[in-house]
């Protein structure tokens, strides 16, 4: 039956496309090939060269194109292995209170949390470190403590979501405090929070990280109307068919009882879950074996259940259906629409006039994918990397989003001459009434304008 | 309850002030004004939308708030009118109550109480107004204690159910409430025992309970056609729950945590109290607008839960009842309410005016000669001047009954699509009132054809001062053609 799950996710995963931030990630990645990591944002962008990025997520960008490198296929074996890598550490995890049985429930609920992810670029890997730290530090110990560190140590370095390192490592050390276990698990409970919380120094960006990393997260809502954050939008399906499974799950079985890291850590998972659906794997992760272990106390029966072949083949049947259901819907347009295929024409139409130009997107993250399709000419207001941008060109970006006074003397002041919107906008709208701008092409969701004459 | 009484004293408090001074959130409660009046002038309850529309006459409706129209008509100034908020307001407070009692009954200590309704009033909050469903509160909370109970009354739950039936669509919960209770109970059971098949009956019962209205059998059909109704798209209570809604953040999201992490554990309920909070939870998560449903139901639920899985929030061994605490069980309600009572009178004596409403913008256009075609970039500012002599709007608060070709329309405007200006043309609107400085102000100031005839710092309202390009308008009868999908509603 682990087969069969393996099996479903390898196949919707072979069937995916990447994200537009995979674009991006690829292009950050051969710039610090090249050219060493970045620590400040260069002159891809026009409004805070210069500005001080910390390097944030350079490991991640340079595995990304180092897989790349390899064709398609080394990227979806990668992306395949590390599906792979987190449902085994989930079913290792859980299977260690539970039954195989309640073990195979977990990593069910985990495949259906992580629908969307299922792709290049859909940020798995913070739920692979999640769950590999989930492991070790669930029994504390000298080298969990060291191994912990080591893996805080990589993600941090791998991106923002280094950060939750710490929080996790926080979770299971307040729970051997409150638990009040044995002297020595207390204690290297709380070394592994320690090391956690050093390795989020050990970066590029030093002291910088952790400021940064938290921007960089996306569940501050000062990007309200920059990005998107809630799970229904992120991630629909994962939603739907995984997190709310999930919640019902715990709203019969519970957290496991006298198990306070773990109810601290299914509190935390949840709200990070509901801040930005983008980490409903981590939330999943997380979340899931607590629940095996808590299925498997309410009902001894179901863990000590031995497969006999008709319940075997009934299982597998039921398994089968439900993979086969969630594997068909993530391939079939139930995921959010991306873009990626889309901007990089655009860019590339704007760039071979030969002149410079700057442009404003509607969305920061079509920003990236602008840079990624390797226009030299064109140069962005803000990208993705929201956490590096000062805070004046922020609220530029969000006034002329959000049509605020002014926006227009802000594309004046700032010689923007092209723009990257969507389609369906009121803001399209208004550029198409507007003289001294034209329509220089459009694809299905964007448009991109141009100015024809000089910025007033 | 007795930190609970207090905490139910400050939101009693709180939900009077608002209801007394701010009762008109939005322009639903003019339009129910006038669909109250319009019930007591004729006697009969409108089933169609009429002329106060001209994008869709004759559409069918289903005013499910007749009886909360005809009650806020019946007391439309002075002190019935104070009344009549404060009965709202005490509807809120007695939800809060009957699921605090009915957590005490069930083992909920005193502080777990006190904390879990500070939670409860919080998941209220957002919602609350002088709005028909406040009245349905107290009327859920209700109907779920008498599912608890063992024994002949347990059928008074049919009676509230027809209750509901005729205050809020929400009555439609009743049947698949009491369905999720039978099919709980007879897993507890292990069985069909008799509670279980004293569940079924209530369940069946339930279902002709709600029908006990002026509609029928129409008000389920509309309220289950609701859930599938693609107008909730465009609806902001439809959307889904966002940890932005404070209501939600930290009102109806406490206590979803409290259930993941105690579950429905307690012992012979767990069938009940697990398809209750999963019946709850797939509500709250999927719109904002079941929030306040979620913590009513929740609470009787969690506390005691909660109660068992923290020591310091633990029910204290039982003793017997002294006369003092007999007397308690009494003060302590009657002191919370004179407190609330109290602070309210305060609240209402220092509370700012009411925020300005469309009301100024609206007065201007009635003011204007002639007769207008209104759209109202939000739809609820409409509901303002359903009724006036010489403003027919294109959609207002009623909402659902609007076809959803109306409703493209309207986004088709709103967001400005490439149609917009034709749209306007089309559906002959020759007044818009806007917020100032959004996107369709702008566009219609860079655009010919519109001319400013009110502004002040929220609004502005514009009238065509030439004729549309296409003169043909929809006429009332290709309105009628297109007729709704479903009979919808939207509070």
């Amino acid at each position: 039956m682990r087969a069969i799950v393996a099996l479903a996710v390898i196949l919707s995963i072979a069937r995916s496309s990447p994200t537009a931030a995979f674009a991006f990630e690829r292009w950050y990645g051969e710039r610090i090939a090249h050219g060493g990591i970045m620590l400040h944002l260069g002159a891809e962008t026009f409004a805070a060269r210069d500005s001080w990025s910390g390097g944030l997520g350079w490991l991640g960008a340079f595995a990304d194109y180092a897989v790349s490198l390899g064709g398609r296929a080394a990227t979806l074996l990668a992306t395949m292995g590390g599906a792979l890598v987190m449902l085994a550490l989930v079913e290792e995890r859980a299977r260690r209170a539970a039954g195989a049985l309640v073990a195979l429930g977990a990593v069910l609920l985990v495949t259906a949390c992580s629908i969307d992810g299922l792709r290049p670029g859909g940020g798995l890997e913070s739920a692979v470190f999640a769950a590999a730290l989930a492991l070790l530090l669930e029994r504390p110990g000298p080298r969990a403590a060291l191994l912990a560190t080591g893996i805080a140590i990589v993600w941090c370095n791998t991106g923002p979501q280094g950060l939750f390192a710490s929080a996790i490592a926080l979770a299971f050390a307040a729970g051997a405090v409150i638990e009040r276990r044995d002297i020595s698990q207390r204690y290297w409970a709380i070394v592994a929070f320690a090391g956690a919380a050093v390795a989020t120094l050990a970066t590029p960006a030093f002291f910088s990280y952790p400021a940064l990393a938290f921007e960089g997260l996306r569940i501050d809502r000062a990007f309200q109307g920059l990005v998107a954050f809630h799970p229904s939008e992120v991630a629909p399906l994962a939603y739907r068919a995984g997190f709310m499974l999930i919640v019902f799950v715990a709203l019969i079985a519970g957290a496991p009882r006298r198990a306070a890291g773990e109810a601290i850590l299914v509190c935390f998972a949840t709200l990070l879950a509901l801040a930005n659906g983008a980490y409903l794997p981590v939330f999943a992760v997380l979340v899931a074996p607590s629940l095996a272990r808590s299925v498997a106390s309410s009902w001894p029966r179901l863990s000590a259940m031995r497969l006999g072949w008709t319940k075997l083949v009934a299982l597998g049947t039921i398994c089968v259906l439900a993979v086969a259901m969630l594997a068909g819907a993530a391939t079939t347009g139930l995921r959010p629409v991306s873009a990626a295929s889309e901007i990089a024409p655009l860019v590339q139409l704007l760039d071979r006039d030969g002149r410079t130009h700057r442009l404003y997107c509607a969305t920061p993250d079509w920003c990236g994918e602008a840079i990624a399709a390797g226009a030299p000419g064109v140069s962005v207001l803000m990208d993705g990397r929201i956490y590096a941008y000062p805070f004046e060109v922020r609220a530029m970006q969000l006034r002329i989003t959000a049509l605020k006074a002014h926006w227009r003397r802000d594309l004046s002041l700032e010689r923007i001459d092209a723009l990257l919107l969507r389609r369906d906008r009121a803001m399209a709208t208004l550029m198409a009434a507007t003289p001294g701008w034209r329509v220089a092409g459009s694809s299905a969701t964007a448009t991109l304008f141009e100015r024809t004459g000089a910025a007033p | 309850m007795k930190y609970g009484w207090l905490v139910i004293a400050v939101f009693a408090a709180r939900f009077l002030a608002t209801a007394i001074v701010y009762p008109a959130g939005d322009g639903d409660l003019a339009w129910q004004r006038w669909l109250g009046a319009t019930i007591a002038r004729t006697g009969a309850i409108p089933r169609s939308l009429g002329g106060e529309t001209f994008s869709a006459p004759g559409a069918p409706w289903l005013p499910q708030e007749w009886a909360f129209s005809l009650l806020a008509h019946l007391a439309r100034s002075g002190i019935a009118w104070d009344m009549f908020a404060g009965m709202v307001a005490l509807c809120a407070v007695a939800a809060l109550g009957i699921a605090g009692l009915q957590a005490q009954a069930r083992g909920a200590s005193p502080r777990t109480l006190a904390l879990l309704i500070a939670f409860a009033g919080f998941a209220l909050f957002e919602s609350f107004g002088v709005r028909a469903q406040v009245l349905a509160w107290p009327l859920i909370a209700a109907y779920l204690w008498l599912l608890e109970i063992e024994g002949p009354w347990a059928f008074a739950a049919l009676g509230v159910a027809a209750l509901w039936s005729n205050l809020h669509a929400s009555a439609m919960l009743a049947p698949v409430l009491a369905g999720l209770f039978t099919i709980g109970s007879a897993l507890d059971e292990r069985g069909i025992g008799k509670r279980t098949q004293r569940l079924a009956l209530i369940a069946v019962g339930s279902v002709a309970a709600i029908c006990c209205n002026p509609f029928g059998w129409h008000l389920p059909a509309y309220a289950i056609g609701l859930f599938a109704s693609p107008i909730k798209t465009y609806i902001t209570e439809w959307k889904v729950t966002d940890i932005d809604d404070l209501s939600f953040a930290f009102g109806a999201l406490p206590l979803l945590l409290i259930g993941m992490l105690a579950g429905a554990r307690d012992k012979g309920r767990r069938g009940r109290d697990g398809f209750v909070l999963i019946g709850f939870a797939f509500l709250v998560l999927s719109a904002a607008r079941n929030v306040p449903i979620f913590a009513i139901a929740a609470l009787p639920i969690v506390a005691p839960a909660f109660s068992r899985a923290f020591g310091w929030f633990a029910a204290a061994p039982p003793k017997p009842l002294l006369r003092s605490d007999r007397l308690a069980a009494f003060a302590l309600p009657v002191s919370a309410l004179a407190l609330a009572a109290i602070v309210a009178v305060q609240l209402v004596r220092t509370a700012p005016p009411p925020a300005n409403l469309a009301n100024a913008p609206l007065e201007a256009l009635a003011d204007v000669p002639g007769e207008h075609r209104l759209f109202c970039a939000d739809f609820a500012w409409c509901g303002l001047t359903v009724g006036a002599p010489n403003v027919r709007v294109f959609l207002d608060g009623r909402a659902d009954p609007y076809p959803i070709a109306v409703w493209r329309d309207f986004a088709s405007v709103v967001r400005l699509d490439g149609l917009w200006r034709v749209t306007l043309d089309r559906r002959g609107v020759d007044a818009v009132l806007v917020a100032k400085d959004s996107a369709l102000d702008q566009a219609l100031s860079a655009g010919r054809g519109w001319r400013v005839n009110y502004a002040d710092k929220t609004y502005r309202l514009w009238l065509r001062v030439a004729a549309p390009s296409q003169q043909r308008f929809l006429s009332a009868r290709e309105a009628r053609l297109d007729p709704p999908r479903r009979i919808i509603r939207r509070t």
